[in-house]
This record gives C-alpha cells, structure tokens and sequence, in this order.
C-alpha cells in the first residue's frame, strides 16, 4: 500500500489514510467508481460484441448475456452489403470541409475581433454571444427554406459553411488571441510587419496546440452531427453514417435487416470516434479543461 | 462651467475624433476584410433565419411562405395547442430530472476520482468514455438496451434478479428519466473533467491547516472542497437547463416523443409543427415563446445568485 503515501490533495489526508476506518471508506468509494465505470464502459463494448453473434441467438430462451457465437465475417459482410465504405466516404468528406471551415472562418473573425478591433467589432461580438441564447429551432424553417432556395439540398457544401459560424469557437479563438502577450505584436510592428504578414508569422505558429484543441472536438462534433445532415442528404448515396444507422434504426424491420446487421452498422459508426480518443485522450481532455466545454 | 468652454471641449474631442478616425481607417478596413467571410456566414446561418423566423411568425404560413399578416395569431395558436401545454410541462419534467441526474453527479463523482490514488488514468479514461460516441449512437444504443422485449439487455439482467421484464421507454412514468439518464451517460465526462481540473486546483496546504485544527472530513469538503468548484457549480445549473430546455435529438430518436406524446419536449414539438404538419409559422411562434421562456429563466436565475453573493 506505498500508493497512499503518495497522495497529494483531497479531503482524505495521508495521515487519515493510516487508520483502518479511513481505509475501508476509501475502498467503499473505489468500488463505488469502479461500478460506475463498468455502467460507462460495458453497454457498447456489449453492443460490438453481440453484433458477432449469430442472429438466432437474440431471439434464444434463456437469452444469452454474452455471445455464445461470434462470428467475425459478418463484419465484412454487412460493410459491403450496406456498403459503407460509401457513407464512411461521405462522412470524411463532410469532416474535412468542416474542419477546415470551422478553423478558417472563425479563426479569422475572432482574430478581427480580438486583435484589430476595427470600430463596430465589438457589437458584432455582442451578437454573436446573443445567437447562443436563442434557440436554434426560431431560425431552423428560414434556413430550410433559404438552403432549398439555393438549390443546396443534397450538398455538402452548407453543412460545412454553417460550421464556419459557431459562436463557440469563435469565442474559444477570441479568448485564445486575447492572451497573446502584446508585445510581440508591438514588436513585430516596429519591425515593419503587414497586418497579414502579423497574422502569419505570429499568430499561426503559436496556434498550433489550440488549432490541434478544435480540429479534434471539430472532428468529433462533425462526425457526429445528425440534425441537418438528416434534413440536407435526402439523396441515400449522400448520406452520412449518422443518418444512415437512424434510417436504418427507424426502418429495419420493412427493408430486412436483422437486429445484429444494424448492431454492426452501429459498430461502424461508434469506432471511428473512440479510436481517435483512444490516440488523442491527452489532447481531448486537456482541450474540454482549456476551454471549458462539452464535446 | 460657461458656455464657451463647453463648446471648447466639445470641439475639441470632435477633432481627435476625426484624427483618431484617419488614422484607423486603413486598419479599420483591413479588420473588415479579415472578418468579412465569417460575417457572411453567420448572416447565412444565424443572423437572418433568426430575424426572418421572428417576421415569419406574424404571418399566416402556407408550408413554408408567408402570407397575410395576423399578428399574434400564430402565438394564440400556439399557447392554446393541446400539444404546446404538454410539451411545456414535459419541459420541466426534463428539467427536473436533468438536475437531478446530469446537474449533481459530476462533482460528486469529480470529488471522489480526485481522492483516488489507484487506477486514476482508468477512471478518468471511462468517465470520459462515452462522450466520445455520437449521440444518435448513444440514443440508438439505448434503445437496444431497454428493448422492452424479454431478450433486451436490460431485461436479461432483470431476468437473472428474477424480476419481470419492464417496458422501459414504453413506459410513459420511465420514459422522461430514462431519456435524461441515457443524456447524463455521455454529458457527464467532460463536466466531471472541468470539475476534477477546478479540484485540483485547490491549494493543498488548506487541507493540511485544516485537519491540524481538527477538521472532519465533511467540515472539509465544506469549507474547502465545495467553495473551490461553487463558481462552476453556479454556472453549470444555468447551462445545463438551458441545454436541456432545448433537447430535441433525443426524444426524437428514442421515443419519436411518444408513448402518447409523453416524452415529447418543446424543441421537438417544434420540429412536429414545422415538418410533420407544415406550420411553419407556428412553430416559429413556439420557439420564441420558448426563448422567452427560457431567457426570463435565466435572468432570474442570475438576479437570484447576484442578490444571493450581495447579501454574503
């Protein structure tokens, strides 16, 4: 038990640790947390792994916890069936545009409106803190309609520009650049820098770890994205993984697909996400600290 | 003061207003052009469906065009819809539920991962977990785990405490906590992360001047523990209804805001009035009766903490 010895911080002193009363607490909390963890952690490995089992088995009495068969061609099958190298191929395309976008125009209007603060900035920065109060459903049938207008139904392009304005980020940029120390960009000044020539030699090298911060919760929140992907990418081959499990979910019965097809297509869409935190989880974690939000 | 030298004054600042204004003018212009495309796009996106959804909800509305205008009428519509008063009240069973599950479990959990001293990473890995799954996958997940059939995962379990198989969302008493649980699932890592980042922030030394005048653990975390993350805490209630006062994905998949509409929220009756029947207006109408709602909330609330931290 050195372990306890180490402890810095907490309510529970290393001293307190020495008696045994403590000692069972602290074990009553751990298992506490260790029960919680299971709650977090068991459902979708369960999901991945009863997508293997044979589909005759989700209708056995007794119905069985863990699977007694697994059957690792299904993978393949249900990938080429329902072919999902399409919509894993739409849904990288609509990550990209957005991940760009998203850093693009925002990075750049939070740059405007923390650095060069032209006259009537600040009223802008107003408005863009107020459309986060508003509920998004008072514009949703507008933008409908504005997005059919257009003739940008069953296009990836509006799902990308609309991530090029959100409040969010825009805000995370602006507090980011309003901590960047003023005399460098004095100094750079006295220098004879351009304002564009300040922006790149300056402010983009220094971006980088906050740049890495929202290209991963982009990339996560893009992924995820359901609403208006399901509204936009009416057209089947358009669609992204999100809309297809919830097609799929609402309509497996008339089309065919047995319960364990849509437990692996659902597989399919939960992976990408939790391989990517598995590689990033310091950047991720970090990143919801730093700016102090949800994913 | 006299006349002359108020005008003095008044000249005075005009003129540097001028030259201020010179000055800046190149720069002024080049902050626009820097700001300009993501101007536009907020135009696109934000600013105008909002502006138009407001005109929008004074007019009468075949499927999605305007047509005369009938001032409130679409908001009588609204607040004397059957549906409407329903999902209201749905609203602030959401609520209700919300800050019970997903509002006072994550400092909770947050205090006691930071007194761990084993398998730390572990725990901070699987509470982090699940926010990491898309939330149409979280819900499509729940559903097949509270698949009230007898060969549903939840039900297995019931099966082996020898209990009957429940109909878990198909319940209308279940259906609201159970949605707001399968949320609390995936939301409350990253919550718990900013809380566990604010505990450790604490200076440690307070711990230690306390236990030697004799402090108990709960005079601890009293004194120390909870004024450390109370400015979170405060802030967090009033994002976390907001959040939920607006929940609309969830129902949608997991319940279609059924059974009976007994999970139907506000944001998704919205979204029934404006693509399921076609009255745009009125859904509009809905969601700026839903702002206010929500935005007198708020300031309450705030006036509430202030007049609160006043008084202390």
């Amino acid at each position: 038990m050195s372990r306890f010895s180490q402890k810095t911080g907490g309510f529970i002193g290393v001293m307190d640790l020495k008696r045994l009363r403590v000692r069972v607490l602290y074990w009553c909390m751990f298992s506490f947390l260790f029960l919680v963890s299971l709650v977090l952690l068991v459902p979708p490995l369960w999901i991945i792994l009863s997508s293997l089992k044979d589909v005759r088995e989700f209708y056995a009495t007794p119905p069985s916890l863990l699977p007694k068969t697994l059957q690792l061609w299904k993978v393949v099958e249900v990938w080429n069936k329902l072919e999902f190298l399409r919509y894993y191929g739409n849904s990288f395309i609509v990550v990209a545009g957005c991940v760009a976008s998203t850093i693009i125009f925002n990075g750049l209007l939070a740059y405007g409106i923390s650095r060069l603060k032209p006259r009537g900035s600040k009223f802008i920065f107003g408005l863009i803190l107020a459309s986060i109060m508003l509920p998004s459903t008072v514009g949703m049938v507008p933008l409908f309609k504005d997005i059919t207008n257009l003739k940008l139904m069953n296009s990836f392009v509006p799902l990308w520009l609309m991530s090029g304005a959100t409040a969010f980020v825009v805000m995370v940029y602006k507090n980011f650049y309003d901590n960047i120390p003023s005399s460098l960009f004095d100094a750079a000044e006295i220098d004879g820098c351009s304002t564009f020539g300040v922006f790149w030699n300056i402010v983009v090298p220094l971006s980088k770890a906050i740049n890495m911060v929202i290209i991963i919760i982009t990339v996560n929140s893009s992924w995820s994205e359901f609403f208006w992907s399901f509204m936009i990418l009416r057209e089947k081959t358009l669609q992204t993984v999100m809309v297809r499990i919830y097609v799929m979910s609402t309509s497996f019965s008339s089309v065919g697909y047995g319960i364990d097809y849509q437990l692996v297509a659902l597989t399919f869409a939960i992976l990408p996400p939790v391989i990517m935190f598995i590689f990033f989880q310091k950047y991720i974690i970090q990143g919801i600290a730093l700016t102090g939000i949800k994913g | 003061m006299d006349l002359t030298s108020v005008k003095a004054m008044a000249s005075g600042s005009k003129h540097s207003y001028i030259r201020k204004k010179k000055f800046n003018f190149k720069k002024d212009m080049i902050g626009w052009a820097i700001m300009l495309p993501g101007l536009v796009l907020f135009t696109f996106f934000v600013w105008k469906p909002l502006l138009s959804g407001i005109i929008l909800s004074f007019f009468e509305t075949e499927g999605f065009h305007a047509g005369k205008f009938i001032g409130f009428g679409n908001y009588i519509e609204a607040l004397t819809d059957m549906n409407f008063k329903k999902a209201l009240l749905n609203c602030f069973k959401y609520t209700f539920w919300t800050l019970l599950l997903t509002y006072l479990l994550p400092p909770f959990m947050a205090i006691i991962i930071n007194e761990m001293v084993h398998f730390r990473g572990y725990f901070r890995f699987s509470i982090y977990f699940p926010s990491m799954v898309p939330s149409v996958a979280v819900s499509i997940l729940w559903l097949f785990l509270f698949d009230p059939g007898p060969n549903g995962f939840l039900n297995i379990l019931l099966s082996y405490l020898n209990i009957e198989p429940s109909g878990w969302l198909q319940n209308p008493k279940l259906t609201i906590p159970l949605i707001v649980l399968t949320m609390a699932w995936r939301n409350f890592g990253p919550t718990s992360v900013i809380y566990i980042a604010a505990l450790q922030g604490i200076n440690n030394d307070l711990y230690g001047v306390a236990a030697i005048d004799g402090a108990g653990f709960l005079a601890k975390i009293r004194h120390i523990t909870l004024p450390g993350i109370y400015n979170i805490m405060r802030l967090f209630l009033a994002v976390q209804v907001i959040v939920v006062f607006q929940v609309l994905q969830e129902p949608l998949v997991l319940t279609g805001g059924g059974p009976d509409n007994a999970s139907t929220s506000l944001m998704l009756q919205i979204y029934h009035f404006a693509f399921r029947d076609f009255q745009a207006g009125k859904a509009i109408a809905t969601s700026v009766i839903a702002f206010i709602i929500l935005m007198s909330l708020t300031l309450v609330y705030f006036k509430l903490v202030k007049a609160n931290t006043d008084m202390e």
